[in-house]
């Protein structure tokens, strides 16, 4: 079958789905904000199928935008996990629990 | 082009370089003079932007940028929080052992992200100053780095605010394949026909439970608590009044701006949203303990009332939401400006910390106090006035919808809930017994400034709420109502 | 007879989902680090499917910041913890059962969504994404947010170095 706009969007919601399963089930915050950005990229890959498919460029510059905030997310939330692991010594959400839930 | 519109935000980022700049020539000790230096140049700021910076009303970048009433509003509001903010920072600085000026500059930047966001026309403004305000408040967030609590605030709030953020963008770009345009005006032009496309509802709900998040609405509220909770006081005190505000003005002009019509036929959801969200917050602030976490609770039943306003879809109902809104940040301002300034002497925030406040201070005990009258919505506070509009904007909904009926019960049960968490605290101070060997609290001019400011605006906007109530009248009147209410699915029966 | 696009498509859609798949969820390794391999193989089949859009200059883009910059600076952060391997933690049955049909019902909803999706413009006129037209939409229209993301930019600097330089003044 020939490769279209649905095709590419399929990619997209699984690979966005998989991230969000990442994110709910694993329990190491670095492997949870891998799952994040799983997400973030299937977003990008939808704005870029729609770019192509409807002819506006404005969707790629948008694309821009998104690695751009993952850059700037994944190097404050890195650094916050840094942070916690030195003063706590772990990784793991199940260990957070000094504020009660 | 009109790029002189934005001479407010570029004022305010300028500042915001300016001060993480002079921290480089200056002595640690002079800090807190830094921050009121720069809390007395955003008074400027203020000051000038209400008349003299930006005369007229327009748009800039293609339409991208709108300066109008709404955003007129916001702003002002926005950067009279600013200035309270940093005026609390230096209270609290007993608490952040390191990088005071970087937290005036992250404030400013934070601050410059809400400007921004109240003047956004198109999608992807919208998501970038959402993403400067949430990633400048994890920071903020967990900017106590030597206390786990601090810490673990910002990690909640990072992994909850990055997942809302993906959320968001993979709805713009569902929205912008769909309408070809992430403007709202163009997306408002042509919504008759991409009302009946799923890409683009689907595009649009993704949104909107980015939004959710901001303002801690059911069921994207599991962040609020914790965050309050952990959070330095001041941080804390600017994500409820400024980025929950921030969240607010969105969802207007997303709503009312950009999809009025698809917003009439989801009514119903906005509804039980509303219900839920008052209820939840409600029903957990009760058992608290910790005096924050109970303020994230009840800042859960607030976006819950501030919702009501919203799901009555009329333009009574939003000008309530933007009065409740004005009001709710004097009080929420004071009664932290009151944390701040017990911040050197009171180790912790729990309720029974405050035991005996009437007489170690009666000043901040009683400026607790009508904070705390104020948000439980007796007279004639402010917090009165703005409920008693949300409800009004509800019954007049209810004319044309009786499931509105429910939700003013829904609505007068958080009231009556609150009465009782609000008073549990005033009863700690006053009836409360104070720790022995304890003294009197001093309470710096600054901060006496801040409250005095934060208190007058509680009782004056309470006892003449006119002017306030124009204003916020005047600045929803951009925004769309569609009046196709529940009669469209009557017709469509018949 | 598909073309060989096509079959470069489904190719690298396999790919990107399989290796997507091994990010989150690796049945063989509990490593991070392994993780962390996959999300860059995830990564780079994505930049291929921005090839097969035409999407030149981002298929560049994404293997250079992403597969280059970003996952450098988890791979450091991993080593730099030198973060154990998880151990096998009784994951609540319950919480991943009802996560997995939570995610599922979503997906169905989305793909059911999409499946509407139609291009809005005929096949001769799509553009490729080349460097000079997308530059000239990033400085004209979306001038503004490109400015707020560098004030993004020196938040996440100032934010870094707050929170993770050892002794601050």
């Amino acid at each position: 079958m020939h490769a279209g706009l649905n095709h590419y969007l399929t990619v997209s919601v699984l690979l966005f789905c998989l991230g969000f399963l990442g994110v709910i089930t694993r329990r190491n915050l670095v492997v949870i904000y891998m799952g994040l950005e799983l997400m973030l990229n299937a977003a990008n890959l939808a704005l870029v199928a729609f770019s192509r498919f409807n002819a506006n460029l404005n969707g790629q510059v948008m694309v821009f935008f998104t690695i751009t905030v993952a850059a700037a997310e994944v190097a404050v939330g890195l650094a916050l996990i840094v942070a916690l692991y030195r003063k706590r010594g772990t990784a793991h959400v199940e260990d957070l629990a000094t504020l009660k839930l | 082009m009109n790029h002189s519109l934005i001479t407010t935000e570029i004022l305010v980022i300028l500042l915001g370089l300016g001060v993480l700049l002079a921290d480089l020539w200056i002595r640690p000790e002079s800090r807190p003079a830094l921050g009121w230096l720069a809390a007395s140049l955003l008074g400027c700021i203020l000051a000038l932007s209400l008349g003299a910076l930006t005369p007229h009303d327009g748009s800039a970048f293609g339409g991208m940028y709108v300066l109008d009433g709404l955003a007129r509003y916001f702003k002002g509001f926005f950067l009279l929080a600013g200035i309270l903010v940093i005026l609390m920072t230096v209270e609290f600085r007993h608490r952040l052992p390191v990088g005071l000026s970087e937290f005036f500059a992250l404030t400013l930047f934070a601050l410059a992200g809400m400007l921004f966001a109240a003047s956004a026309n198109d999608f992807i403004l919208m998501f970038v100053s959402l993403e400067l305000i949430t990633v400048t408040f994890f920071v903020l967030n967990s900017f106590q780095r030597a206390r786990l609590p601090s810490l673990e605030a910002g990690v909640k709030y990072l992994i909850l605010g990055g997942v809302a953020s993906a959320f968001m963008i993979f709805g713009i770009a569902l929205i912008f394949g769909s309408a070809n345009t992430t403007n709202f005006s163009l997306v408002a032009a042509q919504q008759a026909q991409l009302a009946a496309n799923p890409v683009f509802l689907t595009g649009l709900m993704l949104v909107l439970v980015g939004l959710g998040f901001k303002i801690a609405a059911f069921p994207f509220h599991l962040w609020a608590p914790d965050v309050y909770q952990g959070s330095p006081a001041p941080a804390t005190a600017f994500l409820s009044v400024g980025s929950k505000a921030a969240g607010f003005v969105l969802l207007l002009r997303v709503l009312f701006g950009a999809v009025p019509q698809i917003t009439s036929q989801w009514q119903v959801l906005l509804m039980v949203t509303a219900a839920i969200t008052i209820l939840y917050g409600s029903l957990c602030a009760l058992p608290q303990r910790n005096f924050k976490r109970l303020l994230g609770y009840s800042s859960i039943a607030n976006a819950g009332y501030l919702l009501l306003g919203v799901a009555a879809e009329s333009r009574t109902g939003s000008s309530a939401v933007l009065y409740y809104l004005g009001g709710y940040f004097f009080t929420v301002l004071a009664i932290f400006t009151v944390l701040c300034s017990l911040s050197s002497t009171i180790d912790n925030d729990e309720i029974s910390a405050l035991n005996g406040l009437g007489r170690r201070s009666p000043f901040l005990a009683a400026a607790l106090s009508i904070g705390l009258v104020s948000l439980a919505g007796i007279p004639p506070m402010v917090g009165f006035f703005g409920k008693f509009q949300l409800l009004a904007a509800v019954l007049e909904a209810a004319r044309l919808a009786p499931a509105f009926y429910v939700l003013l019960g829904v609505a007068v049960v958080g009231v009556v809930l609150s009465l009782y968490y609000y008073f549990n605290v005033i009863r700690a101070m006053y009836w409360g017994d104070a720790p022995a060997g304890v003294s009197l609290i001093e309470v710096s001019a600054p901060a006496r400034i801040a409250l005095l400011v934060c208190l007058a605006g509680v009782l004056y906007l309470g006892i003449a709420p006119g002017g306030l109530l124009r204003l916020a009248d005047g600045a929803v009147a951009g925004l769309k109502f569609s009046p196709a209410h529940a009669p469209s699915v009557v017709t469509a029966a018949h | 007879m598909p073309e060989f696009t096509d079959l470069l498509f489904y190719g690298l859609a396999a790919l990107t989902l399989g290796f997507g798949f091994l990010t989150v969820a690796n049945p063989f390794s509990r490593n991070p680090v392994t993780n962390a391999m996959f999300l860059v193989l995830t990564i780079i089949s994505m930049a291929g499917l921005f090839v097969l859009l035409h999407a030149f200059f981002l298929a560049a883009i994404q293997v250079l910041v992403y597969a280059g910059a970003v996952m450098v600076l988890f791979l450091f952060v991993i080593m730099l913890l030198d973060l154990p391997e998880e151990n096998r933690r009784q994951i609540k049955t319950l919480t991943l059962g009802l996560g997995t049909i939570a995610v599922a019902a979503i997906a169905g909803i989305f793909i059911k969504a999409i499946s509407h999706a139609a291009p809005l413009a005929a096949s001769d006129r799509w553009l490729d994404g080349e460097t000079k037209p997308l530059g000239k939409i990033l400085f004209e229209t979306y001038l503004l947010p490109f400015e707020i993301l560098s004030l993004l930019l020196l938040v996440a600097m100032v934010g870094v170095i707050l929170l993770s330089k050892k002794d601050l003044k």
